[in-house]
């Protein structure tokens, strides 16, 4: 019995014809088909920028770059700050929030039931720079920024009450802390329990403000 | 090196702005401390405590003393402070004696001589087995003393105890200060 064998041929063979046989037609037909494009373009090239925001504080007289120590009840340490937004934004929903850790009793009325014992912090702002020499606002309006709180309060962002700043305005803070009078008897040199008295408070002030929102602009 | 580093990191991060997500923010960092106002009784040649302090006499004759100061152990000046006195009879059926206090104003009792070397003020007298003293008008800076000599009656024979306690209340401090600065 004779075995007829079937060559048969590589499919990679038809496709590389296929393929070459396509390009011979699109190098041949290009001298034949060429069609008209036109364009158009700015000769000067479209600036994009975007914005930023920057939100910078100074100290004003001692602000911030000192401690404060020995505070006794009814005392009120103010310290001056100003704000500025260095950003080309304009900024909103100025806040501020506090950090605070240390004696329990100075950071919240909470420790022994009383209304009146922490200390609280007081913020309010002035149109013109304080003098903070004598903690005057000449010629300028005193607004209340954020009313007496304590420490722990304001561990929650708290919006300033004008709490927009255009880009390149300034706000004139001051910072008013006060450890409130309170009546404490010391018995020979043991201090009271839940005292406020020999305590120590770190505080972290931090400010914050967002973009102005977004907007669509038709031109 | 690193220490240096990890300092200067310290420091940039404590008072550093910060832009992320369309915010901006600021932080700075401070502490607060608050004074203290108190004032303890020490005895001549004894360590402070913060104790009441306990006087024991044993009188046979003549006049005892015994000598002691009160310490502002505080961070204020304190304008005043009440000094409760409690008497104890030690044994029989009678009752203390009457102790004085004399303070050595601007001056220290000479323990050996028994003298004063400023001007000598009686301050009061503990007739019952409780009294107070009150000390009014004092200017007792942080770290300073009063030195008081305490006296029974002359030859009047008992065995007995004062106990000194020390209160000084917010009110005998300075009143609250506005500052600016």
């Amino acid at each position: 019995m004779n075995e007829v064998k079937v060559k048969r041929k590589s499919p990679w063979r038809l496709v590389a014809g296929a393929v070459m046989a396509l390009s011979a037609a699109a190098i041949v037909g290009q001298g034949v088909l060429a069609s008209l494009n036109a364009t158009a373009f700015n000769t000067v090239a479209e600036n994009v920028n975007s914005g930023d925001l920057k939100l910078s504080l100074a100290n004003n007289g001692v602000g911030f770059s000192q401690n404060i120590n020995n505070l006794a009840p009814g005392d009120v340490v103010n310290r001056y700050v100003t704000l500025k937004n260095d950003g080309s934004l304009d900024g909103i929903n100025l806040s501020l929030k506090t950090t605070a850790t240390g004696t329990p009793t100075l950071l919240s009325d909470a420790v022994n039931g009383s209304t009146n014992q922490a200390l609280r912090l007081t913020v309010s702002s002035c149109t013109v720079a304080w003098d903070p020499t004598t903690g005057t606002c000449t010629g300028g309006t005193i607004t209340q920024e954020i009313a007496a709180s304590t420490l722990s309060t304001l561990s929650n962002a708290t919006n300033l009450s004008s709490s927009s700043m255009s880009s390149g305005a300034f706000k004139y803070l001051k910072m008013s802390l006060q450890l409130p009078d309170q009546n404490e008897t010391t018995i020979n040199g043991t201090l009271p329990s839940n005292t406020v008295q020999g305590g120590t408070v770190a505080i972290t002030y931090t400010f914050d403000f967002a973009q102005r929102v977004a907007t669509t602009t038709n031109s | 090196m690193k220490r240096l580093v990890m300092v200067l990191l310290l420091v940039i991060s404590m008072q550093t702005p910060s832009i992320a997500g369309g915010r901006s923010t600021w932080s700075s960092s401070k502490s607060v401390t608050t004074g203290n106002w108190s004032v303890i009784a020490v005895g001549v040649n004894q360590a402070p405590a913060n104790a009441p302090y306990t006087i024991t006499w044993s009188v046979n004759t003549g006049i005892a003393y015994n000598f002691f100061t009160l310490r502002n152990n505080g961070s204020f000046s304190v304008s005043g402070l009440l000094l409760n006195v409690t008497q104890v009879q030690l044994g029989g059926s009678g009752k203390p004696n009457n102790t004085t206090f004399e303070l050595c104003q601007a001056g220290v009792w000479n323990t050996s001589t028994n003298t004063c070397s400023g001007t000598r003020v009686t301050i009061g007298t503990a007739t019952d087995s409780n009294s107070s003293i009150i000390f009014s008008g004092l200017n007792l800076s942080s770290g300073a003393e009063l030195s008081i000599r305490a006296s029974t009656p002359p030859n009047i024979k008992n065995s007995y105890t004062t106990t000194l306690s020390v209160d000084v209340s917010r009110n005998q401090i300075r009143p609250g200060v506005v500052v600016n600065s």
